[in-house]
């Protein structure tokens, strides 16, 4: 699905003291399955993230997503693959103070009406949100039932990846075991991509990848 | 149903700051428009009187020097005032005969006077004997509609606008401030042009005047005058149709239409500035959201679309409350103030509606610069993470 190649990025471009948050590497990740990428922080495990969801524009090399090469496609093509491919959950929610946990999972929805209400719905049961929480907003949830609304969200569209930026950093260890599985069983037919620091939360992955520095250890 | 952001999502999850805003915008429609209404009901009710009258009744005070006479040419004054009014009496004959005109006399006037919510405003009114006030009252196409026709010396018929306006009664003294105890009101007459009619009662100063019953079709007596050799110089007073408007237009309408522009500038100018600093705050507040946007796929210009649409419902409900309370409020103001006061003024400005909602298109206009501004510093979410 993804072929990166030679996958440079450096900050601060314009200054003397230089970022070099990727130093050129290759990688390949396939259709499916459930991938890690774990490092401490400022390893680029984040950066790496960002780039293959086209959130940033590596500063050199190549990511080929399905035949098409990221870095040389326009904004509007970039927006429809978040909208419409890539399904999105960050380290910190973001969800929408002013709307219930339902619109904020319908906010992403590429097809709005009834079908996509049922379908956050079922996705609102699977992650353990009991009905009463759907119409609140995110002020009266806790951290954990937001985190699972913006998983809800990322999914909202059957995305062919998603990007997952520490997921279940909010997360008591049971729901954050709850919310690995439901991104397992996801990735029995799609890719999930999990950054995270948390080794213990990726003994299910199909692959893990570490970086260190800016580049892949192992 | 495709995807698109919703405007509403954040009006209806936001009932208490969309009613404030929204009620700002109402209330500043309503202080607007009460304010025009107030303002223009003057120029209203001065323009009925100015327009109206002039229609049916124009008045001339001509000097000597009108008539092309000068005192050199006469040894006394008696010679001179025989040869005025010999002048006088011929103008009035020949002014008789002008086609539009049924009917001209030389008598005296008074002051009528109509006090509007800004400023007043003082017209002629005829003094004559009694046997003529019914052929004046024909001709002014007005009608007694309480008390009784004058008898007796200082007997006057009084419009019941101007006796709303005044806050007169029958049996009292009209203009007692200025003629004391005078002229008694023994009728009230409805007229299309606000008139009264008296009977003298001795010499009130107010001038003499040659008073012309004209149509539609002789409304310009000054022309008139000037067709029958009259030279009009700067002590000669003509008061007809074009002097009327005139005096309106420089006296009334100008004054009231800049009163009414200066309001309308500063109400609009505080009330932009106002906009600008909530819809500023209003945008940062909700930063975030558009950087969740457009990190998970919404362009510019669909986040763009979704700030103009929530801006047009805003505004829109804004200005149908504010429109709707504005009229309520006219109303209230032509039943408590305008009606009772015997002021001409109405619920519905049109124009003046067009004009407020011009300005709420403008101010939506000024709000794009913020929200382009702002637009161009939505980044997505890793930008902000980092």
């Amino acid at each position: 699905m993804f072929e990166v190649k030679n996958i440079c990025m450096i900050y601060d471009m314009n200054t003397d003291v230089k970022t070099h948050a990727l130093k050129g590497f290759d990688l390949s990740l396939p259709d499916k399955g459930l991938i890690g990428i774990i490092g401490p922080s400022g390893s680029g495990k984040s950066t790496l993230m960002y780039c293959l969801s086209t959130l940033k524009t590596p500063t050199d090399g190549s990511i080929v997503y399905n035949g098409t090469e990221l870095t040389a496609i326009g904004n509007t093509e970039k927006e429809r693959l978040r909208r419409k491919e890539f399904g999105f959950i960050f380290q910190k929610h973001y969800l929408v103070p002013y709307m219930t946990a339902m619109e904020n999972c319908l906010v992403a929805a590429v097809q709005k009406g009834t079908e996509a209400q049922k379908k956050a719905e079922a996705f609102f049961r699977d992650l353990g949100l009991a009905e009463k929480e759907w119409n609140k907003k995110p002020a009266k949830l806790s951290g954990g039932q937001c985190q699972r609304v913006a998983i809800a969200r990322a999914m909202i569209n059957d995305p062919k990846v998603i990007f997952a930026d520490e997921p279940t950093a909010s997360l008591d260890h049971e729901n954050a075991f709850n919310v690995m599985k439901i991104l397992k069983k996801y990735s029995e037919d799609r890719l999930v991509l999990v950054v995270t620091h948390d080794r213990s939360i990726l003994t299910d992955a199909d692959r893990i990848i570490e970086m260190w520095d800016g580049e892949i250890s192992r | 149903m495709k995807s698109k952001l919703s405007a509403w999502t954040y009006v209806k999850n936001n009932k208490r700051t969309v009613a404030v805003l929204v009620t700002a915008l109402a209330l500043s429609f309503m202080a607007m428009y009460a304010a025009y209404v107030l303002l223009i009901t003057t120029s209203e009710s001065f323009e009925t009187v100015m327009t109206e009258m002039p229609k049916k009744v124009s008045y001339a005070s001509l000097g000597g020097r009108a008539y092309g006479l000068k005192g050199d040419d006469y040894e006394t004054y008696e010679e001179l005032e025989a040869a005025y009014d010999k002048k006088q009496a011929d103008l009035v004959e020949s002014l008789k005969k002008h086609p539009g005109i049924e009917d001209a006399y030389y008598t005296q006037i008074i002051s009528s006077t109509y006090q509007a919510v800004m400023g007043a405003y003082s017209f002629e009114m005829p003094l004559m004997e009694p046997g003529q006030v019914q052929g004046f009252l024909d001709h002014v196409e007005a009608k007694l509609v309480r008390g009784s026709m004058p008898k007796e010396a200082g007997d006057v018929l009084v419009d019941e606008t101007i006796m709303k306006n005044g806050g007169y009664e029958l049996g009292d003294w009209y203009q007692k401030n200025i003629y004391g105890e005078t002229f008694r009101i023994v009728g009230t007459i409805q007229s299309k042009g606000l008139v009264s009619v008296g009977v003298p009662n001795g010499y009130t100063n107010n001038g003499w005047y040659i008073v012309v019953y004209n149509d539609e079709t002789a409304t310009d007596l000054t022309g008139i005058l000037q067709e029958n050799g009259i030279v009009l110089g700067d002590g000669d007073k003509v008061w007809d149709a074009k002097a009327y408007y005139e005096a309106y237009r420089k006296d009334v309408g100008d004054t009231i239409d800049m009163v009414v522009t200066t309001l309308f500038v500063i109400v609009m100018t505080f009330l932009a500035i106002l906009v600008l600093v909530s819809y500023v705050s209003f945008m940062r507040n909700r930063i975030k959201e558009y950087c969740l946007y457009a990190s998970i796929g919404y362009g510019r210009g669909e986040i763009y679309g979704m700030m103009l649409r929530e801006m047009m419902i805003l505004f829109g409900l804004g200005a149908v409350m504010g429109l709707l309370v504005s009229l309520g409020t006219a109303y209230l103001l032509n039943v408590t103030v305008i009606e009772p006061k015997g002021l001409i003024g109405h619920v519905v400005y049109g124009g003046h509606i067009q004009r407020i909602l011009g300005t709420y298109v403008f101010l939506m206009g000024v709000l794009q610069i913020p929200v382009l501004f702002g637009l161009y510093r939505i980044k997505t979410i890793d930008a902000i993470e980092d």
